[in-house]
């Protein structure tokens, strides 16, 4: 399973609780109780208390909303991740994961795309994108074509054609790059140089 | 030129008595049969192949399932001849990745002679074509010289030549770590999966412990694992799980 179709059943699993908490918002009245019989009178065009009505539009919307962030948030997370690390076919079947519960101690190389959630000691080099994840701690010197960052380095960055620090990330050494986005709440101790 | 080689337990068994003589009969309606040899007791597979290639034989085809395979990978490999097989009980997970049907079924599909060549691994010398199991990883895994990987919880390793998720036609072994974490203020358990393709890895180990390659059992405390590239010719059916 590649790191993709690790993504794609993450995404499915929050969609099973998305649909089953959006059931359960459908369901939800704003007198808070499920009434199926009441909601019915209401369809029927009967007239009802204004402030109720009102009441009711409000609770609609914070409904919607919710249900629309949810979505939302899960759908950028995956745009994200699809659209800054590309879909570059030749490096599919070299990808790389590596996932909590694995430490890894050396210097790594890869030259496909490699995700990792996990600890590394070392020094890591691929040709393509590296995404680190939230769970990941990194003392290593990092080198890729670009980078994703949600979790720990402790070492240098160097990302030649760009580098996205995320909200939870945090970078303790210098950073070379070309295009580079903080996210805020993104901790950076250390240079940033961006020159040629 | 075709040879039949018929493993131990298919011979002079009557649950598989039928069965062999629709498959006899098929073979020769299809213009595909050919010299039938038996494995036995105190009979060398190994030797008995290399006898049989000697003489001008092209294509080997075994009569069994899996631990039929295992007794004859290595000499086929070596020799570079067509492989095939018309797989007959049970244990036939090598027939089903394939895509070669169990019975009288695979005659068609060796009558198609559809050859593709397809990766060997090697373990400790000995070869393999699906995989290296090891249930509890709790040794060291230095890959390609370069790093080393530890778990550190519970975990399983899987190395996969031919899988239904890894291809047996990129010279790489697909390295696969399930590891079960724990998360949350409750200690939930989450089964998370790394994965790794190379072409060379070492397990160590400092107590002896026991991995299976295709199925078969290992122990040690070092194995060597690497992969020969388009090492075996075989003849597979249109339902293999690989393109």
């Amino acid at each position: 399973m590649d790191w993709r179709s690790w993504e794609f059943t993450r995404l499915k699993r929050c969609r099973v609780f998305c649909s089953g908490f959006n059931t359960w918002l459908n369901e939800w009245q704003p007198n808070g109780a499920p009434d199926g019989a009441e909601q019915s009178e209401h369809r029927r065009g009967d007239k009802v208390d204004e402030a109720h009505s009102t009441q009711q539009i409000n609770c609609f919307q914070v409904k919607k909303l919710t249900q629309a962030t949810i979505s939302g948030y899960h759908l950028v997370q995956y745009l994200l991740i699809h659209a800054f690390m590309g879909h570059d076919k030749h490096a599919t079947g070299s990808e790389t994961i590596i996932a909590q519960g694995v430490k890894v101690e050396g210097e790594f190389r890869s030259n496909g795309n490699v995700v990792i959630d996990g600890e590394l000691n070392g020094s890591i080099a691929t040709e393509q994108s590296l995404y680190i994840g939230e769970t990941a701690v990194i003392r290593a010197n990092v080198a890729a074509k670009n980078a994703v960052v949600a979790g720990v380095i402790v070492g240098n960055v160097m990302a030649p054609e760009g580098l996205e620090l995320l909200a939870t990330s945090r970078v303790d050494g210098d950073i070379q790059t070309g295009k580079i986005s903080i996210a805020a709440g993104a901790r950076v101790n250390g240079s940033i140089s961006m020159g040629e | 030129m075709y040879c039949y080689l018929y493993d131990e337990y298919i011979q002079g068994n009557k649950r598989f008595e039928k069965e062999l003589a629709l498959i006899e009969n098929r073979l020769t309606d299809l213009g595909i049969s050919g010299k039938v040899s038996r494995l036995a007791l105190f009979r060398n597979a190994e030797e008995m192949i290399r006898d049989e290639i000697g003489k001008g034989v092209t294509t080997v085809i075994v009569l069994g399932n899996d631990d039929t395979v295992r007794k004859v990978l290595n000499v086929i490999a070596e020799s570079r001849v067509v492989f095939g097989m018309i797989p007959i009980g049970p244990k036939n997970e090598l027939a089903r990745l394939m895509g070669i049907p169990e019975g009288v079924a695979a005659c068609d599909v060796l009558s198609a002679r559809r050859v593709e060549t397809i990766d060997v691994g090697l373990i400790n010398g000995r070869k393999f074509i699906t995989g290296v199991r090891m249930p509890q990883f709790r040794a060291e895994l230095t890959c390609e010289d370069q790093y080393r990987i530890m778990p550190t919880s519970v975990a399983e390793l899987e190395i996969q030549n031919l899988a239904e998720v890894s291809n047996p036609c990129d010279g790489l072994l697909q390295t696969v770590i399930r590891a079960d974490v724990k998360q949350g203020i409750f200690g939930r358990k989450k089964r998370t999966e790394s994965l790794l393709p190379l072409k060379f890895m070492t397990i160590r180990s400092d107590k002896p412990i026991c991995v299976f390659a295709d199925g078969e059992p290992i122990e040690g405390t070092r194995f060597d694992i690497s992969v020969e590239p388009l090492g075996l010719k075989m003849i597979i059916g249109k339902d293999r799980v690989f393109s």
